[in-house]
Formats: structure tokens, sequence, C-alpha cells
């Protein structure tokens, strides 16, 4: 049939026409069956008062609805769009109703923020709804007091990019820190407790039409009493006389000031607990009260009976610790710091009631459930290895530690039976080990039946993770010894048990319980905490399961600070943040070492220091007793901060420096071996109060700082107790490709020099290469054109390189015959590379006029679309010759059949393994993997081209060497070959 | 005899449309017409299958579906996923589901909605979906997932607080939720090897495009990966095992068959008769046309090569 | 000069690279950072590169109307119209770009790749005849690794899909190990004549 190219033409118009019309002339709808209902906002539960919840009807499937919108204003007049809710046409909402929270910090404004104040799209001129925030300070600017803002601002500007802004207050002059919007990563903003936000929601059709928003409602957030701890667990120790309390921690963490422990008497429980619902009802009067002014709050009836026996700042927003250990001395449990004495007699415990509670910013507590302490003695504590180790991670860029500890462990993991009769089985092992004995030599396994004897004796020397064990007949349980062999480690003291035990549900031998000494290994998990200069509280790193020796610590490199914005300048167009930043806590912990971008407001802190301090002193004359105690307070902490302001070394050394910038690039890296520098403690617990801290490792030597020692003086216990994380400059697991490298480097130099020299290198020859240039004659012959596919990759991929330097060669001969050569392109990168080949080739063949810029062409990056486009111009083109050079996926097969189809030669050469095989199916001669790296040397038959060819013949032949060895040797045991290789 | 012979000689330069037609032939009259085919259980696909069976009416295990692919992968990883849930819903075990690409939370829907309509399951107390997780957060949620996952995943995909949900009662970290099974086209579930198994030991399986399968199986055979399901296969393996029970109604089994080794060498399953809906026999039926027409192929080797041979063996002759 | 300087910046480049992998200092991975934004900036200039070449070749057809010049009035069509509908209506789902996107692009997509199973029974067709021993191993293997795919094989015996999967694991992850190390070889030595300036056809 001949095809009506003209009519197909005509068809596709008309298809493309018919498209655009129903697009634009959608069905006109009534859009009230569109309108959100239902919208409701609420305050969100034991939270800090940042958070509302919003709820409403989704619309019915039937309406095709892609997404919700979410505007937020603090009037109803204003609102600005805050989010949205994808939602999924087909399946449509399943619930009846859907839920946005609006919580924590979420966008305020950034650099990709609308530039001015506009309108939503698709709304009446009245509408009240605005795109979000923009960038226009004079429209952002006023809007910073309706929310917390906070400013996230890379290190480097915050320190060097910033303005010097003084501002008149109460006849006081503030110096604030001003930064461009553009130095903000972005501006984030967070709701304030007890204010009013309004919302509104409107739905977007698949079309993508925004339809009139919901009635606009409005909700308070409110601050109330974080949540209670969901468990708790108080153990006393009978003969250490030590109490010891975990709980576990909570979701919510932001609003948390403080850990509490609270000790009862059980003749107080009732008061207690009519103490606790008092302060519940109370609390809710207070919230009732911001909404209702009239109700009076009525005064607390009852004290709290439970005396106070632990309390700990929360520490947030790191994860806090979840245990403590209170000894009891003399009857009595003291902490000078906090002002606790509680009296406690260690004989009649059973008296006693505990209870846990989690305190927030606003003075609101919630209490656990209230417990008597479970009675242990220290024997039933799980013991702490007897070493560990904190260094340094080797291979990074410095922003890990490493902590260690014990000696290698082995577990057993998983089985399946090998045989119908079940007496082959295999199992899964595991191996936990450390950097202190890296090398596992031999992992033995002695396999026991119930009753004791010795059915099986496994040594692996080299470690695959499975065993396979023959059974004398099938067996219910049977029993594992294991030992482990590592580098300077005979392993015989630590010897590991576990059974596997039949189990009628899945029909296989399950692991049971490992133990190591009587200790159940993974009922305890070990959990890691660390501690810096610049905070006061331990924090946890990361917990792991008993059976794990080794832990990596992330020490992420701070690249930007945290800053609190609620003031602009307009004339400058700048925001606005205080000028001050804490370098690290004193060496107590007590007071933060503050720091200021200016240097003479530095200076001016210490005389505001002593105004304050006067100030106080001058007041206590009229003052009555409890504010002389208030005030004595405040003159403590002042003169503790001018004492830090005056006598820090680090403040000092800087004040001393003269150059701007060198003084604040002193200050950040002082701040940063405060906040990077990290000492560390080991808890092993079983989760529910029976755990054993350790103490604060220390090393046994400083090792090598990079710091001078007056930096390390202002640290103390760097290196000794404190460890920062090195950089380090060479990958030690690369070695083996270094030294790889620097062979063929060298092989590839020397048989240069030899080919240069003229001596003949034999190269076995290979077929596809040498018919390149009979399938260029043969094109030239039929007079149609050849085509030349460089792949499908990118210019990063070698293949495509390998694929261009031919395609020089190739252009060239078919230059030289006068034959057209049709190259399409994917990547467009590698689009003008391959016309300037070409061109060059031409120029080369001596034909420059015949070169046309419109055969070397880009197609389409499609994948799919590229071979029906390939396979078009071979159809249409009629191409005598095809080549196929380069990185291919799944389409080789679709162009090369097609090439075969119309009667064309062709020849490919790949290094994607997959393809291979299809191209050797349909292609004529096929360049397997490295042959498409050799071809261009071939062709070139340059010295300093079969020079580099050579040396990989040989650097392969060195390889296959390595390859035999390794086999042989492993074979007998001896895996040193193996292991002195790096895994990846 | 000749003529025969000339048959087979005129095959050898067959137009190769002819070839196409009846390839399209033996795929799409399969998938039109089902018909029943035995189906062979392997090994690592009873693996999965047997460890999700022991946690039956366990209420303090639960299997966790990871779910890191999109649309594109769908035909093959979707059978899978329905099976796996539907599983999980008749032997009343928990299941958790999570997503690590947004495009792939309307497939999460998708699987859960599909297979939760023939069953008496809730959302929160039966099974439970984590949502869309950034994937870059993968690895600290998997880590965070090891001490306790309400703490890291926080909320479900409705914004409940975790803590709150009745299925959250004994479930706590990988000791409970002891199954990740990891569904994707490529090896993203090695990372759940990597990080939930090797620290905190939990079992890992996945569920992977045919393509994809090479990738994996070193992990299969060190058993770091407990079971896989292989493309295609893999999902009609697991398909005919629920099937085996979930359609099995005895008096003498009032709460379901329990497992045995019958069930796994049971390869008989009608698919023909209306009693399996449609959406759990998909990955047999797509079976049933993948092997006609792999046999198909074959068949036209061989044929080509009887040929082959017909003609050398005359071209000898008249030599 | 035109050669040189080119040349010069991939020899530089090339080598800073090079040391990157050696090196995971902070210093090395903020300089792989800061040049990947900088890969990231150039790239799209290129595209405009890419959409001038697809004009012009169809211009060009059409302008000298060479046979079947109606089909490169339609690719140009495509090609404004689906990036007007892009720049007019986002990029979002459920904007006309996103329509083409799922209701032409896909499909037709799907369409090209499911050839695939139609051009393998061909190919297998033309490609597994039993001409020599080694042709013949071929086919056999071939057949049994098939038949191991499917439920007949296992119904024939047990051994099929054993043997499948031994051909798949042994023989065919041996040759194509051998092949990944002598692809890991070429690769290297390349990149090393590229770097130390010996192949330079790439700079046109």
């Amino acid at each position: 049939m001949e095809f009506n190219h003209l009519k197909t033409g005509k068809l596709l118009f008309l298809m493309v026409f018919t498209l655009l019309i129903t697009l634009s002339f959608a069905a006109e709808e009534d859009y009230s069956n569109y309108i959100v209902e239902n919208l409701q906002v609420n305050d969100i539960p034991n939270d800090d008062g940042g958070g509302l919840v919003l709820s409403w009807k989704p619309l019915p499937k039937e309406r095709r609805i892609i997404e919700y919108r979410i505007y937020r204003g603090v009037s109803p007049d204003t609102l600005f769009f805050h989010g949205k809710v994808d939602v999924n046409v087909k399946t449509g909402v399943s619930g009846d109703e859907l839920f946005y929270y609006d919580s924590g910090y979420n966008m305020f404004v950034n650099l990709q923020s609308p530039g001015k104040l506009k309108k939503e799209e698709q709304q009446s001129p009245e509408s009240p709804l605005f795109l979000s925030y923009p960038r226009d300070i004079t429209v952002s600017g006023p809007r910073l007091k309706n929310y917390r803002i906070l400013g996230v601002i890379p290190e480097k500007d915050f320190y060097y990019r910033n303005t010097k802004v003084e501002i008149e207050e109460d006849d006081e002059t503030e110096v604030y820190a001003g930064y461009k919007l553009r130095h903000f990563k972005y501006l984030l903003k967070k709701l304030i407790a007890d204010k009013e936000y309004f919302y509104t929601v409107l739905a977007v059709t698949e079309s993508r039409k925004f339809m009139p928003h919901a009635k606009i409602v409005s909700g308070i957030p409110r601050d109330d009493s974080p949540e209670a701890a969901k468990e708790f667990f108080p153990v006393f120790v009978k003969d250490k006389k030590i109490l010891k309390f975990e709980w576990t921690r909570a979701i919510f963490t932001t609003d948390h000031s403080n850990h509490n422990l609270y000790l009862i008497h059980k003749d107080d429980l009732e008061t207690f607990n009519d103490f606790v619902q008092e302060q519940i009802n109370l609390e809710e009067l207070s919230i009732t009260a911001k909404e209702d002014s009239l109700l009076e709050i009525p005064e607390a009836k009852y004290t709290n009976p439970a005396k106070l026996i632990f309390t700990r700042y929360s520490g947030y927003p790191y994860t806090a610790n979840n245990t403590v250990s209170i000894p009891i001395k003399d009857n009595l449990i003291a902490d000078e710091e906090n002002e606790i004495e509680v009296e406690i007699d260690p004989t009649e415990m059973t008296d006693y009631r505990f209870v846990f509670s989690f305190a927030d910013w606003n003075g609101f507590e919630t209490f656990s459930e209230v417990k008597k302490a479970k009675e242990i003695y220290s024997a039933d504590l799980p013991k702490l290895p007897a070493e560990w180790k904190v260094t340094d991670r080797a291979d990074d860029k410095g922003d890990y530690n490493t902590i260690s500890w014990g000696k290698p462990s082995v577990l057993l993991t998983n089985t399946s039976y090998l045989n119908e009769e079940k007496t082959k089985l295999l199992v899964n092992y595991d191996v936990y080990t450390n950097k202190n004995y890296k090398t596992i030599k031999n992992v033995y396994f002695q396999v026991y039946d119930m009753h004791g004897n010795m059915i099986d004796e496994i040594n692996e020397f080299y470690q695959d993770k499975k065993i396979k064990i023959k059974l004398p007949h099938e067996m219910n349980e049977i029993t594992f010894k294991m030992w482990i062999k590592a580098n300077g480690y005979s392993g015989k003291d630590q010897l590991f048990t576990q059974k596997l035990i039949y189990d009628e549900n899945s029909k296989s031998m399950q692991p049971g319980k490992l133990y190591l000494d009587n200790e159940e290994v993974n009922r305890f998990s070990y959990s890691i905490y660390k501690r810096n200069y610049s905070n006061e509280e331990w924090r946890l790193s990361k917990s792991t399961m008993g059976s794990q020796r080794e832990l990596f610590d992330n020490i992420a490199y701070e690249l930007d600070h945290f800053k609190s914005v609620s003031k602009f300048d307009l004339e400058k167009k700048l925001f606005l943040v205080s000028p001050t930043f804490s370098i690290r806590m004193d060496d107590k912990l007590e007071n933060s070492i503050v720091a200021n971008l200016y240097p003479s407001e530095q200076k001016k802190s210490i005389e505001n220091y002593q105004k304050e301090i006067e100030k106080y002193e001058a007041q206590k004359d009229t003052a009555s007793a409890e504010e002389i105690a208030k005030f004595d307070r405040y003159i403590e902490h002042y003169q503790n901060q001018l004492k830090i302001a005056q006598e820090n070394p680090i403040l000092k050394t800087a004040a001393e420096i003269n150059g701007k910038k060198a003084r604040l690039k002193y200050l950040e890296k002082a701040r940063k071996i405060g906040s990077r520098s990290f000492e560390y403690k080991i808890v092993k617990s079983d989760g529910k109060g029976i755990f054993t801290e350790s103490e604060v490792y220390q090393a046994e030597k400083i090792g090598n700082l990079p710091f001078t020692k007056k930096t390390r003086n202002s640290f103390a216990g760097l290196g000794k107790n404190h460890f920062y994380p090195l950089p380090n400059w060479f990958q030690s697991n690369k070695f083996a490709t270094l030294i790889a490298t620097l062979i063929f480097g060298y092989l590839v130099f020397t048989m240069i020099q030899k080919a240069k020299k003229g001596k003949d290198l034999y190269i076995r020859p290979i077929a596809g290469i040498s018919e390149i240039d009979n399938a260029i004659g043969r094109a030239t012959e039929m007079g149609r054109p050849i085509l030349y596919v460089p792949g499908l990759s990118g210019i990063g991929d070698v293949a495509t390189l390998a694929g261009l330097s031919l395609l020089g060669r190739v252009a060239k001969k078919a230059a030289e015959y006068d034959t057209r050569i049709l190259v399409p392109v994917r990547d467009y990168i590698v689009l003008p590379i391959a016309q300037e080949i070409v061109k060059e080739a031409h120029y080369e063949a001596g034909r420059p006029d015949t070169y046309d810029n419109n055969s070397v062409f880009f197609i389409t990056t499609s994948q799919f679309a590229f071979v029906a486009g390939v396979n078009g111009i071979m159809i249409r083109e009629k191409t005598a010759t095809n080549f196929y050079m380069g990185m291919f996926w799944a389409e080789a097969l679709l162009m090369t059949e097609t090439g075969s189809m119309t009667g064309a030669i062709q020849i490919s050469g790949t290094d994607a393994v997959t393809q291979i095989p299809f191209f050797i199916t349909t292609c004529d001669y096929t360049l397997i993997g490295e042959e498409l790296y050799a071809a261009s040397a071939y062709l070139a038959k340059e010295p300093l081209q079969l020079g580099t060819l050579k040396a990989v013949d040989y650097l392969k032949f060195i390889i296959i060497i390595f390859v035999i060895g390794g086999t042989i040797l492993s074979t007998f045991h001896a895996t040193f070959l193996i292991n002195s290789f790096p895994e990846k | 005899m000749n003529k025969l012979i000339q048959i087979f000689q005129k095959m050898q330069s067959v137009d190769r449309r002819y070839i196409f037609i009846v390839v399209a032939l033996s795929i799409i009259i399969p998938l039109l017409i089902p018909f029943n085919s035995k189906t062979y259980v392997t090994e690592p696909t009873e693996s999965i299958y047997r460890k999700i069976d022991s946690f039956a009416n366990d209420k303090s295990k639960a299997v966790l579906l990871s779910f890191t692919h999109n649309a594109s992968t769908m035909p093959e990883l979707f059978p899978m996923e329905v099976a796996v849930l539907r599983h999980c819903f008749e032997r009343n075990i928990k299941v958790f589901t999570i997503c690590w690409l947004p495009d792939a939370a309307p497939l999460v829907d998708y699987a859960i909605n599909t297979a939760k309509e023939d069953y008496n399951v809730q959302s929160g107390i039966d099974y439970c979906n984590f949502g869309y997780r950034p994937y870059s957060l993968r690895i600290p949620i998997m880590l965070g997932m090891g001490e306790n996952i309400a703490e890291s995943v926080e909320t479900d995909s409705q914004g409940r607080k975790l803590d709150n949900l009745p299925i959250m009662d004994n479930i706590k970290n990988y000791d409970d939720m002891n199954l990740v099974i990891d569904f994707a086209g490529s090896s993203s579930a090695i990372q759940w090897v990597m990080y939930a198994r090797a620290k905190f030991g939990a079992n890992v399986a996945a569920g992977i495009t045919a393509v994809m399968v090479a990738d994996n199986y070193p992990y299969l055979q060190t058993g770091q990966l407990i079971g896989m399901f292989r493309g295609l296969k893999g999902a009609a393996e697991y398909e005919k095992l629920v099937d085996v029970f979930a359609s099995y109604e005895s008096p003498d089994y009032p709460n379901g068959r329990p497992f045995s080794k019958e069930i796994i060498k049971e390869t008989w399953v009608p698919i023909t008769d209306d009693k399996i809906p449609y959406k759990y026999k998909k990955a047999r039926i797509g079976m049933n046309a993948q092997s006609v027409a792999h046999i198909m192929i074959i068949v036209f080797i061989l044929l080509g090569n009887i040929g082959y041979f017909l003609t050398r063996q005359k071209k000898k002759k008249i030599v | 000069m035109k050669r040189q300087i080119p040349l010069a910046i991939v020899i530089t480049l090339g080598f800073l690279f090079v040391i990157h992998t050696f090196v995971p200092h902070k210093i090395s991975q903020d300089f792989y950072d800061w040049f990947q934004t900088w890969i990231k900036a150039i790239s799209p200039f290129a595209v405009f590169l890419g959409v001038m070449s697809l004009f012009n070749v169809h211009r060009t057809k059409i302008s000298r109307r060479v046979p079947n010049w109606q089909y490169s009035v339609i690719t140009l069509i495509g090609l404004f119209f689906t990036a007007f509908a892009g720049f007019m209506w986002g990029t979002q789902e459920g904007t006309p770009y996103m329509w083409l996107f799922t209701n032409v692009q896909m499909p037709m997509s799907a369409t090209m790749f499911s050839l695939l199973a139609f051009y393998i029974a061909s190919a297998a067709y033309k490609a597994f005849r039993a001409r020599s021993a080694e042709a013949t191993v071929l086919l056999v293997a071939a057949i049994i690794v098939m038949l191991g795919q499917v439920s007949l094989g296992a119904a024939i015996t047990k051994w099929i899909p054993e043997t499948s999967r031994w051909i798949l694991n042994v023989p065919n992850l041996a040759a194509k190990r051998a092949i990944m190390i002598g692809v890991g070889l070429g690769m290297t030595a390349t990149s090393l004549k590229i770097l130390l300036g010996i192949e330079r056809t790439y700079l046109g």
C-alpha cells in the first residue's frame, strides 16, 4: 500500500487541533460543588503552642481533585499560600477527613519566593488569597512580627557578609547584623502561641482549575502540658544502694525543658493523685480563661507531696539521655547544684514510689505512671566490655569518630533445609567486629545434639556468611558453640552459644538466643552518648544491639547559622539578627562564652555588664528580701559574664587580633572546635532500667591534632577525652588501586617508548575493526549514506568517548570516499563535539566542502523516541552501513534488528554487557567490551596508541595471575591475598 | 517428504512479520483467555511465604513493605504487593507500608485498597501506612526504626501519631517488625541489608523486577536476603501460595489451612473459575502469556534448526 | 592555541579528579561539589544547541521539500507545542504538558519498548542455529534457560530450572566478569590516553 504522507500529516494536524480545542473549551460548570466544606482549625495537644491542625471534608472522587491548597494569614482579608496536599485523582481520598498539620518551622521567604506581592491565580478581584510571601521586604518585613522567624544563614555569609545596623531603642542604641535576603538560605516561620491565625482551603481540579475557596476560619495555638512518658522503670540495686531509672523518650520534644524524678512515700500517694488531677484541671481552666476573660482561676489547693530527687535539662534539639543512676548515701539523696536533699531509707524501699515527669518551658509538667522500684543485685547488671576506644575514623573527610568496643561476635541468623529428609542444613551467620580486630581469620563452629554429642565441626576460614551442616537424622534442637580467631586474638576466651530450635509454624530451624558467658547478648543494647564543649547535656549518638562491636558517630560540618529574626531595615533592604554568637561553654559548662561579630560591640559588652551589676547593686538598698535574692542571682550572672568577657583566653586572643576578618576567622575556628569535639560514654541497657554506664572515655595519649598549643590550651581535654574528627588526605583502602594505577602508568610509559623505538608490538587482529574500511567502501559503492550512532549515553561515559574517537576515523574515511555520514545524537552535550569531530575529519580529508552541519543532528533525549527516529532514518535513507559504538541499553536490539531488516552491514561495539548478545546476533561484526576501546588505537597505528594498548594487555595478565593465585591460595586456607584487597 | 522439506526450506527465509504475528497472538490470547497452568514455587519465594506465615495471628509481630519504585515497574511489582498484603490480611498479620518516592504514595494506597476490599481490616489496627518519606531520610529512618518505630516515623500517612494507634501495641522495633520486604526495580534492598539487618538483625527480603534479579542474587546466596520475588514469576508463585489456603474452604480448617510442605507442592490451582477475583491472579495470567511466548520462541528455534539441517543435507547430497 | 588550551584544561582537571578519588579530605570533597554545580550550570546551555540542531535539520528538510518532509512539520509542531504548553501552563500534574506526557509520550515509549519482545523472537529465530559445535552449545543453553523461566521446564524435570540457574550463575557470570574486567581496563586506558593527551579526537 502506498502511504500518503500528506494525508497522514493532515490527520495529525487535526488531532493536535482537536486537543487544543478540547483544552481551551473545557465545559463550564457550576463551581459551588467544588467548595471545601467543614473546614476546622484545632490546637495540637501536648505541644509548645506552635501548632494547629486543619481538617476538612475531602470532595468526592468524581470531582477529580488533584490538590488542596492551604492559605493562612493573621487577618481574614489577606491570606498567603501556605502549603498543599496532593491527592491521587484516580483513587481519591479514602477517609472522611483530610488533615493538614501546621506545626514546626516552615518556609517564610527565600530566594525562590515570588518577587512581588501577587494575587493567587484564577481568583475574583476581591479575593483575599495571595501567593506565598514575596521577597519584597516592604511586604514581608512588617509581617515578621506575626510569627517566630528563624533565619538560616550559611556560615561564610554569617561571618563575612553582614552590615552593621544601629537602631535607637528607648534611648539606647541596639546593634544588629543586617543581611540581604540572598544571604539567607531561607527564613522559616512558626506560629506564635495565643495568637489568632486565619485559614482557608481551595481545591484544584485535574485540569488545574482553581476553585473558589472555603469559608475562612480561625484558630489559636495554645501551649499545653507535654505528653507523659509512655514507660518508666525504677530499679533499686540493693547491695550498692543505687537507684537506677530509665524511661521512654517522648516524640515531640521541642518544648521540653527538664526531665524530673520524684520520690513519693506510699502514704502520700492519694494526695499526689489529687494534686495531679488538680493540675490537669487548672491547666484546662487557664486555657479557657484565655478565651473568656471573666473566668477566674481558683487557687491551687494541693501542693506536690512528691520530693524532687533529680532534675536535668532535656537538651533540645538533641536526643537526651534517658537513664540516670542516683546513689543513696547516709540515707540521703543529695545534689548540691540543684539544691536537692531528700531523705530515704534504703531498707524500706517498698514504702517508696517513684514518678517521672517531662516539664516544659511554660511550667507545665506531666507525670508518668507511679511505680515501685524493682529490687535487684549488682550481679544482675550487664557488664561493660573491658576495652573500648574512641578514635578518628580513617578515610573520611573529617566527619566521623569511631567508637569500638569488645571483641568480635558471631550470631546465627537464619537457616534453610537443603534436602527433603531435613538432614542437610544451610545456616547463615553474621560476624560483627571493629577496627581493632579488622581481619577475621577463622570462625569456628561446633555443633552438638541435645545430649551434648558433637555432630559437626566447621572452620570458616573464608567468611561467606553461610555454613552447611549435616545432621545424622532430623533433629528438633541443636546447639552451636562458636568462637572467632582474629588478628592478634585467639578467641578462646569468648565462647558464644546459640541454639537452633525447630519451629512448627515456619517448618524450619529458627535461631534461638545468643549467649556469651551466660549473658544473653541481644537482651542488652549499647547506647553511645556524646557531649561537646557547647552543651551541658549528654546527647544520644546512636544505639545498637548487643552483638554489635562498633559505631560511627557522625559529626557533620556545620553549614549554617540559625538566628532569630524579628527586625528589618526597610531602607537598606536588610533583615536584622543579633550579632552575637556562642563560642562554647566555660569549663564548668555553666556559662556560654559569647562573641560578637563587631569588635567594638565586644568591648561595649564589658561596659554593659558592669552597668548592669551597678544597677542591681543600687536597687538592692530599697528591695525586699525576696527581690534581693533575685538581684543577687542577676548580679552573679553578670559577674560571670564579665569575668568571661575579660579573662577568657579565646576572647582575649581574638581581641588582640587586628584585622576584622582575621579575628572572625579565629573565632569561627574556635567555635568549630568547641562544637565538633566530643567526649563519649557508653550505656549498656536492657531498656527496662537494668543498665551499666561507663566512665567518660579517656585516651591513653593525645594524638596529633592540627591545632596550635595556644588553641589547645583553651580547650581542656582536647585529644584526651574530647575527640575532634580529622579529615584524611589519603583513602587507605584505595592503596591497591593506587599501586595498580602506578604500575599501569609505568607499563604505558615503557610500552610507548618501545613502540617509538620502532619495536613491532604484536596485537591480536580483531575482525570487526578490520572490516570497518570494507563497510565504508560498500556504502560508497552503493551510493548510500553511512549511519553512525555514538551511543545513547552522555559525554561522562568513557564508552561515548571511545565511540566519538572512532567516529573521527570513520568520518575521515567516509569524507575521503565522498560518502555521506549521518550521526544522530541523543545527548545534547555530545552534539557539538560530534559535529566538531566530523567537521575536522572532512578538513583532514581535504573535503571541507562536503561537510554538512545538518548531518550530525540531535533527535531527542527520550530513549525510545530516539530509537524511533533512528529506525526511521534507516528505512527512509536506506543506509548501507550502520555503526553503533558506545553505550546502549534496552533499545539496542530495536535498532540493530531494523538495520538487519533493511539489509545494511552493521558493525557494533559496546561495553554494556547485557546488550552484547543482542549485537552479536543481529550485527555482522561486534566489538565486545574492551575491543571498543582498542578500536581507535588499532586504526590510528600510532606508537602512542599502540603502546597503551599493549600496556593494557600486560596489566590484564597481572590481574589474571592474581585471580588464579588468589583462588589457589584461598583453597588452601590462605586468605591473606584476598584480605589484602579492599572489598569495595 | 519433499514437500515437507520444501516447507521447512521456505521457513528458513520466512518474513519476520509472520513471527511477529505469532508472538503477538501468543501474548494476547493468554491474556484475554486465562487458562490453567501449573505454578512451581521456588525456594526464594517460599522462604518469604514461610516467614510471613510464621507471624500468623501473632499480635507481637509485623511485616513492613517498603515501596521503592514508581508506576513504571508496576506490572511486575504490583501483583507481589497485593499478594503479600492479601496473605497478611488473610492470616491476621500486622502489616506496615512505607514509600520513598513521592509518586509511589498512590501506589501504596492502590495496593492496600485492592487487597483490603475482601477482608475486614482497618487502618491503624490491622495495617498502617506510614506514607511517603523522602529518599534522603531513608537511612536515618531505617536506623531509627531499629530503636523505636514510633519515634522515627512519628506519624502515619493520615497524620495520626503512631503511638496512639492500636497497631503499635507490642511493636517497637525490628525485633517485632521482623520482616522488611523492599519492592524495587533496583538494588535498593541492599540498604536494608546494610543497615536494618547488619545493625539490628531485621530479616530483609526483596521484590525485584526480573531484569534486576541478577544484581541481587549474591545477597540471596549469602542469606542476607531471606527471600526474593523474582519478577512476575515470583509474583505468580506467591499468588498461588496465598490462593491455596485462601480459596481452601474446609470444615477441618475453620481458621484457614496452616502452612505445610503440601501447600508448596500443590502446583495446581485452577484460575479459570470465577472464585478467585482477577486482581489475585494477574501475575499468573501474565506468566501464562510469558510461558506461551517462551514456548513459541523455542518452537521457532527448533523449526529453524530442522529446516537448517534439511537444507544442509540437501546441499550435501547435491555436492 | 585552539587545541592547546582545551587540552590543558582537560589534563589539569583530569588529574585533579584522579587525585580526588584518592583524597577523602574535605577540601577535595568541596572542590568536587563545587564542580558539580558548574556542570549543572553549563549543561542547560547545551539544550539550546540540541533544539537549534533539531530545528535546523527539519527546517532545511521542509524548505527543500525533500521526500517525506511532512514528517518534519509534525516534528516541529510537536516540539513547539510541547514547549509552549510547558511554558504557558507549567509542568505540574494536571496541566496540558503532563497530559501530553502521560497520554502521548508514555504510551508511545511503551510501544517502542514492547517491540523488543517481537524483535527478540525474530532475532532468536535467526541466531540460534546449530551451525557448529559452539553454536549448538549456545542453542542448548538458550533453550534450557528459557524453559527454566516458565513452569513447563519444571514440569518436564526439576533439573531444568536447576541447570538454568547454574548456567546463569556459573558460565554466564564468569564470562560476564571477564568482559567486565576487560571493560574496566579499557576504560582506564582510554581515560589515561585522554589525560595524557594521546587521544584527542574528541576535541574535534
